[in-house]
């Protein structure tokens, strides 16, 4: 995938996160040098890999100016990505932290910027199907972390300059070992029979496996100076839809779990997560509720894409395939690993 | 009606929907100033340097409406023509005089204008409604630049007899008049409302187009004085002038077209009869649920005008016949007048020998004659298969009328719909059949097929039964023989499933179906020594005459196959000693359901051919192990080319799977070809005969169909090269093989490229166990994903009440997908099941897949989608 390809010096933010780990894994593959910077110790697979890791902020400016010494391009995948919470949280990670990424990579020369955005920076809420990368669109986003990175995209894509090129990736929905949001939060409710659907679950849904989230990062890595990748967004999935209900059961039968057992019809999930946020909220409770209106709406709307801009302009096609995907998941989670 | 003040002449607004204001200006012709639309021609090679366009076309409105109804063609027409709309003196935006103006001045005005303009020829006249007399008036007087005529919904002549319209009639009572018309907005709105009968109505803005020029009294006192101008009485100030285009109008050499909206009240079927009856030789696009404003309602309808308009600038004719050339032997008569048996109806007991049937035929044609049935007449027959039909057929063709056959597959309203649009001229039919027809005009006879009291007769508007037209056909025996008539004479009016929209009606000549019957004579060896016809799927009796074979019908329900069996087959077979039999696969499935309850096999039987609808190999190997020395066969076809290919059961045991339905070579005299499909399922223009493409099926043969019937637009489109663009996909294979991949329409777009439904659907069927699969695309075209669905109670996961429409489990769909992927290499999104596949109501076979696209994108579209508000 990248035999012509240079090595390069590459910053990988939010290593710890499960996108930017696997974009390190693939980055590393490539043959590329990548260093990491992540508030956290950097996991040990990843260190044993080869990626040098520098721990630090985002947010915090002299972290960022350290960590883009020497660096020929920044993946910028550090980011807040919980679903409730005060805004000033996600724009001072979401917003600020990007600006101060952006300032520090050209700062340094870096001559490559790829931002990890999210397909609901352009998404209003009605079904999306064989949709297009639309233009992010803060003051249609439903959710705080939406709207932050909506408006974090957008500063990213003005960034594009001859000096230095940007260009916004947006896996969607991603899945698979490691990833503690969507996969680990299916098999924890399915373990306790609590997995429900939402509506009749026929909602169509594209899904990118983690591993492919990571090869088209270090795609773009490779590809952002290309005339046709410098100053767009790309949507990045799989590219096969399936039936949000298929994907619940499926998760949920790698780990061994019973599938969904009841569905809740939508206007009541929407309700109960009107319900649920708001409570959360006052509670001032860690991590996510159950249910948001934003998550109801998601698991009932159809969201899949047309990938052929993507994988032209990256040069790119998914190297796990969905049923692999969940082949590799049961396989990862027999090993006794937890997600 | 008292002279009020004039209004001026004035530019229409910027903002009309549809409307280019470039295209608006005003034209002072002596004391007038008229409002025009007009799209000069560009500068061509041809017309640079003051050259002459291509064509100039001159459109001209009806009332209430104004130019702005041909802002279309404006649009679309080539740049090489002039285009000019008028607004007629009085209405849309030209000048407002006081006082009516009559049709004769109205003629006057436009020449006046065109004299202006300059208009010279060719000219082609286009116009609606009573725009139609006012162009045709200008047309009988520049016939030396006019290259032809379109007319839509218009009249020029009350034909006798006809009511006039209610609308029209309430309009034109005096007191009422100016009230509707002109005090209140009811008649200009009545228009816009008037169209789109059915299914849509006009969009909003459209409506505020055509209403635009009209919103005051005083605007709209020219659309009450056109009404008081509609000659409904002799004395009539116009009668005359209208008299004389209507006498003129026969007269026209011109080609002309008719393109009309089926569901018009006011100018209905009657004065598209009246205006075939004078101009004869008129093309004719009838738009099935199109009204009065048939260019608003049936869209397509400007462009079949535009292209009617290339066609026919450029000298061609109508409709390309010139191939393939025919010289049929087949007689369509009676081959036979010995005493053996013609044909024999279990069900009814009944037999009637060749002697007999002779007898009849030519009592009956005498009969028919006598009252009033004429060659080139065309009479509908609704009468079950059987003897009598049998009889009428051979009775109209040896009168030279045409047969029309509107079979029970079309469903109560879809037949009625049908031989309305067929414009029959007499009907002889059973009573229910009589009954359907009650409310179509049939100017001739009615005729029933039984016998009937006089207070029914008069219910049904009976005008004699079949046994009344035998006794004066028996009476007249000693005259001459019908003179015989010409080859290219109609012969038969059949009708398509409608499985894709209103059925079409398929009009073959005599020689056509000459041609049919000396293709299956060669095509099965038919040896009328020897051979007698099994005809199980009933309709195939009333070849056998012709072809010189007796027939013999089951007792079943002819319009039902599922309700023949193995004994009523037997049965059949023994009373003509049965050769070949013709079912469908619904006959096959009930023999075989059947074999069981009789020992007895057909003796003599050498030849089962199973049509109509693609048949299970499982269900033809059960009935090859019932009939072990019978020739089992499948042949391909549609209403409008049939056969075409044939294959017997051993070469289907032989190919396996392939890349859909094998359905066999060529039969001899039967050329295929392939158009290739592009990324978006378009087909190619040109077809070949390249092998492992897949694309659009276009087939010629001798005993095709001559045209569709008054569908001159979609004739032009599918067959207007003498081949018949099938609307099927499929491929040819390197042995010269045709498989059938599924319908045009239904060819679903992937980024990867097209995808056709039918070998996907039967390896998905195969996996689960169904009879039926339906393979459909989701999402916009180019785009598509593909879902597989199945019928309920296989793979039936959570099912919730009142949906019709759930996800199949995961063992199912992973099941579906993996088959599906490895016989078609294509990803399935989704699997799903459906409480009823829909399908047509003929062949119960054909899944009805656009409607279960639209149904499965709205289910995969998600709850939220439909559920929010």
């Amino acid at each position: 995938m990248a035999a012509n390809v240079t090595p390069a010096n590459v910053l990988v933010t939010g290593a710890t996160g499960v996108v930017g780990g696997a974009t390190v894994r693939a980055l590393l593959a490539n043959g590329h040098r990548v260093t990491t910077l992540q508030r956290r110790a950097l996991p040990d697979d990843l260190a044993a890999a080869g990626a040098r890791g520098i721990r630090g902020d985002i947010t915090n400016a002299d972290d960022a100016r350290r960590a883009c010494d020497g660096i020929d391009v920044v993946v910028h995948a550090a980011a807040r990505v919980e679903v409730t919470g005060p805004w000033s949280d996600f724009e001072r990670v979401n917003i600020e932290g990007t600006a101060t990424m952006l300032h520090a990579a050209r700062d340094a020369g870096a001559n490559g910027f790829v931002f990890v955005s999210s397909p609901s920076v352009a998404h209003a809420g009605e079904p999306l199907v064989g949709a297009d990368a639309d233009p992010a669109s803060p003051e249609h986003a439903r959710s705080h972390y939406a709207r932050s990175k909506a408006i974090a995209e957008i500063a990213v894509l003005a960034a594009d300059t001859a000096d230095m090129a940007t260009v916004a990736i947006r896996p969607h929905l991603v899945w698979g070992p490691g990833d503690t949001q969507l996969t680990a939060r299916i098999i924890d409710r399915a373990r306790s029979g609590r997995l429900v659907l939402i509506g009749s679950g026929a909602a169509l849904i594209d899904t990118t496996y983690i591993d492919n989230a990571g090869t088209a990062l270090a795609a773009a890595v490779d590809r952002v100076y290309d005339e046709q990748v410098h100053g767009r967004a790309f949507v990045v999935s799989n590219g096969q839809p399936r039936t949000v209900a298929e994907m619940l059961t499926r998760i949920a039968a790698a780990a061994d779990a019973p599938g969904p057992r009841a569905a809740i019809p939508y206007p009541l999930a929407r309700l109960a997560g009107h319900v649920a946020a708001t409570a959360w909220d006052r509670l001032d409770r860690p991590g996510d509720p159950v249910i948001t209106p934003f998550v109801a709406e998601q698991l009932a709307t159809a969201h899949w894409f047309d990938q052929r801009a993507t994988r032209d302009a990256l040069q790119w096609s998914p190297c796990v395939s969905v049923d692999e995907g969940f082949e590799l998941l049961a396989a990862h989670l027999r090993r006794g690993a937890t997600i | 009606m008292p002279d009020g003040p004039g209004l001026p002449a004035c530019l229409p607004p910027q903002d009309l929907t549809g409307l280019d204001p470039s295209w608006s200006r005003l034209v002072r012709v002596g004391e007038v100033t008229w409002h025009i639309l007009e799209r000069p021609a560009d500068a061509t090679p041809d017309t640079a340097g003051g050259g002459e366009p291509q064509v100039t076309v001159l459109a001209v409105h009806g009332n209430p409406t104004w130019s702005y109804l041909w802002r279309r063609l404006l649009q679309r027409a080539p740049s090489t023509w002039r285009v000019i709309a008028v607004d007629q003196i009085g209405m849309g935006y030209s000048q407002r005089l006081p006082g009516p103006r009559r049709l004769a001045q109205r003629i006057d005005d436009l020449g006046a204008l065109t004299e202006v303009l300059d208009v010279r020829g060719p000219v082609v006249t286009v116009a609606h409604d009573w725009g139609g007399p006012v162009s045709l008036g200008w047309a009988l007087q520049h016939r030396e630049h006019l290259l032809g005529c379109v007319l839509t919904n218009t009249a020029v002549h009350q034909p006798a007899g006809a009511r006039t319209p209610e609308l029209i009639r309430l309009a034109r009572w005096s007191p009422v008049r100016s009230l509707l018309t002109q005090k209140t907005p009811v008649f200009t709105r009545g228009t816009t409302t008037l169209s789109a009968v059915r299914s849509s109505r006009l969009p909003a803005d459209v409506v505020a187009g055509f209403q635009a020029p009209y919103r005051s009294a005083q605007q709209r006192r020219a659309v009450a004085d056109f009404v008081a101008d509609i000659p409904l009485e002799d004395d009539h100030p116009s009668a005359s002038t209208l008299d004389a285009i209507a006498e003129g109008v026969q007269t026209l050499d011109v080609p002309v077209l008719l393109a009309w909206g089926a569901d018009d009240p006011v100018f209905s079927d009657r004065y598209l009869r009246d205006l075939v009856q004078r101009i004869p030789h008129a093309d004719v696009h009838r738009y099935e649920r199109a009204g009065h404003l048939v260019t608003e309602d049936a869209p397509e309808s400007i462009d079949d005008i535009i292209e009617w308009i290339g066609h026919r600038a450029a000298g061609s004719p109508s409709i390309d016949v010139s191939v393939p050339a025919i010289s049929p032997s087949a007689a369509l008569a009676v081959a036979r007048s010995d005493d053996g048996i013609a044909i024999a109806e279990l069900g009814e007991q009944r037999t009637v020998t060749w002697q007999k049937l002779h007898q009849r035929v030519q009592d009956l044609a005498r009969g028919l004659a006598d009252l009033g049935v004429r060659a080139g007449d065309r009479v509908s027959l609704l009468i079950p298969p059987g003897a009598d039909l049998v009889a009428c057929v051979y009775a109209c063709w040896s009168l030279g009328a045409a047969v029309v056959v509107a079979d029970r597959g079309l469903g109560l309203a879809g037949m009625r719909r049908a031989i309305r649009g067929a414009a029959p001229d007499h009907v002889i039919a059973i009573a229910p059949g009589l009954a359907i027809t009650r409310d179509i005009e049939i100017p001739g006879l009615r005729i029933l097929a039984g016998s009937a009291a006089q207070s029914r007769r008069r219910v049904l508007k009976i005008d004699a039964t079949l046994v009344e037209v035998a006794r004066t056909g028996e009476r007249r025996r000693d005259e001459a023989e019908v003179d015989s008539v010409p080859d290219d004479q109609l012969a038969l009016i059949a009708f398509t499933s409608g499985s894709t929209g209103p059925a079409k009606g398929v009009v073959y000549t005599r020689a056509r179906v000459a041609a049919l019957v000396d293709a299956i004579t060669q095509a099965y060896a038919i040896d009328p020594g020897h051979d007698a016809l099994i005809a199980a799927f009933a309709p195939w009796a009333v070849l056998g005459p012709a072809l010189g074979i007796p027939s013999a019908i089951p007792d079943m329900d002819v319009t039902d196959p599922s309700t023949l069996t193995m004994e009523s087959f037997t049965d059949a077979a023994d009373a003509v000693g049965g050769t070949i039999a013709w079912t469908s696969p619904t006959g096959v499935r009930a023999l075989v359901d059947t074999v069981a309850d009789t020992t007895r096999r057909p003796r003599n039987l050498r030849l089962l051919m199973v049509a109509g609808a693609p048949t299970s190999l499982d269900a033809l190997d059960a009935m090859a192990q019932a009939l072990p020395d019978v020739h089992i066969a499948t042949p391909y076809g549609m209403t409008e080319a049939l056969p075409l290919t044939q294959v017997d059961l051993a070469e289907l045991q032989a190919a396996g799977a392939g890349p859909g339905v094998l359905v066999g070579r060529p039969l001899e005299g039967v050329q295929v070809r392939i158009a290739q499909l592009d990324a978006l399922g378009q087909p190619a223009t040109t077809a070949t005969d390249a092998v492992d493409i897949t694309g659009e099926i276009v087939v010629r043969a001798p005993w095709m169909k001559h045209a569709y019937d008054r569908r001159w637009g979609i004739q032009h489109r599918t067959g207007s090269d003498g081949w018949h663009r099938t609307g099927d996909v499929g491929r040819l294979d390197d042995l010269g093989r045709l498989w059938i991949e599924g319908r045009l329409s239904h060819v679903i777009t992937t980024p990867n490229g097209p995808v056709t439904p039918v070998a996907a659907e039967d390896a998905a069927a195969r996996v689960a166990g169904t009879a039926l699969a339906a393979c459909v695309g989701v999402g916009p075209r180019g785009r598509q994903v593909v879902a597989i669905v199945l019928p309920a109670g296989v793979g039936g996961g959570r099912k919730a009440s009142g949906r019709s429409l759930d996800v199949a489990d995961v063992d199912t769909t992973v099941a579906v997908r993996a088959a599906v992927e490895q016989r078609c290499g294509v990803d399935i999104a989704a699997v799903l099941t459906m409480d009823a596949l829909p399908v047509d109501i003929r062949h119960r076979s054909k899944i009805d897949r656009s409607r279960v696209a639209r149904l499965a994108s709205a289910f995969l579209a998600g709850s939220a989608a439909k559920e929010s508000p």
